[in-house]
């Protein structure tokens, strides 16, 4: 299998701060892959280079063998790439449907005059839209609520909708941001079905998690930062084994 | 049955009611660019003086039909709306305001000293071609329009901007050229606001344009509720009437029409119909009747 997503040699700092240094990785096609390290490693910075939010100081980000590196967010967007966000940030005083549906807004084409004239093309296009976006609600289980405020909806369903949202610009690559936060554990199990069910989609997974359990039970690769590099990459099993990654997590022993 | 009549009639009135749909249609293109798309811009008048002096000076110089000096004006606006927000649409919250501040005192002062507007004596001589009808038909036609970008592909961007750019921007939209598209429609909005006021008054003064006009417009979309037409149709309504009604008490009546803001914010604080989806309310409403039927 080759290599969907391919970060070469990724550095960026902020100012003299050095986030993340000299990073690789490699993210294949139907994989899921996790992205795992203490806080402050710089995993959501590199979510944040991959997706165009800022580009890297130095490296290269490629994406089907295309060079995407300090592409814009919205044309990587375009390329088929969808995130959620560590922090929720959805549309919050729109309804759950309008939330999904700007969601499939890079695979829509009607502009100022479509809006005014709403001639048939249009009418087909929002239809689409509609359907497209009640189908990535049904994937996380909000179809009941597709009139709700997003503001409205309990933590975790907000985790869910900003799942659909994602899914509704129809990705290749889906990036979650630490998507498990702050959820109890028989919404994580939810969760974890919902990424077995995307992924039988046929969408290939890179996420980032704190969570042991949920990244090693769903992963089929992991590779772990620690402050800014990579110490480790391998199947979930290696990876509990590696001396590093345990000292990065527990501390090593001072002799 | 007279008494209605002679109300209906009554010259003063009618001026009284046409100034309110001009400002309506000025306030919808702010309601576009602020409430819609989250932008705050201060300078809102210097477009609508745009629109005013561009279809002026084409009525004057060029005899073309008022429709065509109608649209010069809203072209003119827009363009200065485009020209305008290309270097400061990057900048957001109060520093576009700062700057659309700034460009709405330029504008103000280019007026003022250019020989061609008539300077700060004003410009004269511009034919009557605004009537009460033809302000109305403009206002339901810009409701109209307003109505059907919000509920679009382009008008759901519009409001993913607003509630949060980078998520928005993560969602494949292009951020800059959204608010840059709204900016024209909104400003070339004004100009055709600005039309009609300079060929209802058929005298313009660039006094009439200034800091404190712009911030009038801000206050009709704010008070009537961020974001919503029926709101903005309420704000400007009960605000440019206000002060007319409150002639009688003279001298207090910029007091009063102060109270009535600061009543207005205290007890709406998101404006008067700021967060009510009147859809939404009407179907909730339907609903709960049918639920009642239902029950017995």
């Amino acid at each position: 299998m080759s290599a969907l997503l391919e970060l070469k040699n990724i550095t960026i700092c902020f100012g003299g701060l050095v986030a993340v240094n000299g990073v690789s990785l490699e993210v294949r096609e139907g994989e899921v892959v996790a992205l795992i390290g203490p806080n402050g490693a710089g995993k959501s910075t590199i979510f944040n280079v991959i997706t165009g939010i800022y580009p890297p100081t130095s490296g290269k980000v490629l994406f089907r063998d295309k060079d995407i590196t300090g592409l814009k967010p919205y044309a990587i967007t375009d390329r088929g790439i969808a995130r959620t966000f560590q922090n929720i940030r959805l549309f919050k005083n729109l309804s759950v449907l309008d939330n999904v549906k700007i969601g499939c807004h890079c695979r829509g084409r009607a502009g100022i005059f479509g809006a005014l004239s709403r001639h048939p093309g249009v009418k087909t296009e929002e239809k689409v839209m509609r359907d497209k976006s009640l189908k990535a609600m049904d994937i996380v289980d909000l179809t009941g609520k597709k009139d709700e405020l997003a503001k409205n909806l309990s933590y975790g369903e907000q985790r869910r909708l900003e799942i659909a949202r994602a899914l509704a610009s129809e990705p290749v690559l889906l990036l979650l941001d630490e998507p498990a936060a702050g959820m109890n554990p028989q919404e994580k199990q939810t969760l974890m079905q919902m990424v077995q069910r995307i992924r039988r989609i046929g969408i290939t997974i890179f996420l980032v998690e704190h969570d042991m359990k949920f990244v090693m039970s769903l992963s089929d690769r992991v590779d772990v930062l620690d402050y800014g590099s990579k110490i480790a990459s391998g199947s979930p099993s290696e990876i509990q084994r590696d001396a590093q990654v345990i000292a990065a997590y527990l501390g090593k022993e001072v002799v | 049955m007279e008494a209605v009549l002679g109300v209906l009639t009554n010259p003063y009135y009618i001026q009284v009611v046409t100034m309110v749909g001009i400002s309506l249609i000025a306030a919808l293109g702010l309601h576009l660019i602020t409430g819609i798309t989250g932008q705050f811009s201060f300078g809102h008048a210097a477009f609508v003086s745009v629109g005013a002096y561009a279809s002026a000076l084409v009525t004057i110089h060029l005899h073309l039909p008022f429709f065509l000096s109608m649209l010069a004006g809203g072209l003119a606006a827009a363009l200065c709306g485009v020209l305008l927000g290309f270097p400061s649409l990057r900048l957001t919250g109060d520093y576009l305001g700062i700057t659309t501040l700034g460009f709405g005192e330029i504008v103000r002062v280019v007026f003022i000293n250019m020989k061609i507007t008539g300077g700060a004596s004003g410009l004269i001589g511009i034919p009557r071609e605004t009537n009460i009808f033809l302000v109305y038909a403009v206002v339901v036609l810009t409701i109209w329009g307003m109505y059907r970008i919000q509920n679009s592909r382009f008008g759901r961007a519009l409001t993913a901007i607003r509630e949060d750019q980078i998520a928005a921007e993560t969602m494949g939209i292009n951020p800059l050229l959204y608010k840059l598209k709204a900016f024209a429609i909104g400003t070339f909005v004004a100009g055709i606001s600005g039309s009609l006021f300079a060929h209802m008054m058929q005298y313009l003064n660039p006094a009439d344009f200034g800091f404190a006009r712009s911030f009038e417009y801000l206050n009709f979309v704010v008070l009537g509720g961020l974001g919503s037409i029926p709101g903005t149709i309420l704000g400007t309504a009960i605000l440019s009437l206000a002060p007319e009604f409150l002639r009688f008490v003279k001298e207090y009546r910029m007091l009063i029409y102060g109270a009535l803001m600061v009543t207005m914010m205290i007890f709406r604080p998101y404006g008067l119909l700021g967060g009510v989806d009147i859809l939404r309310v009407l179907r909730n409403y339907r609903d709960r009747l049918k639920a009642r039927r239902v029950t017995p």
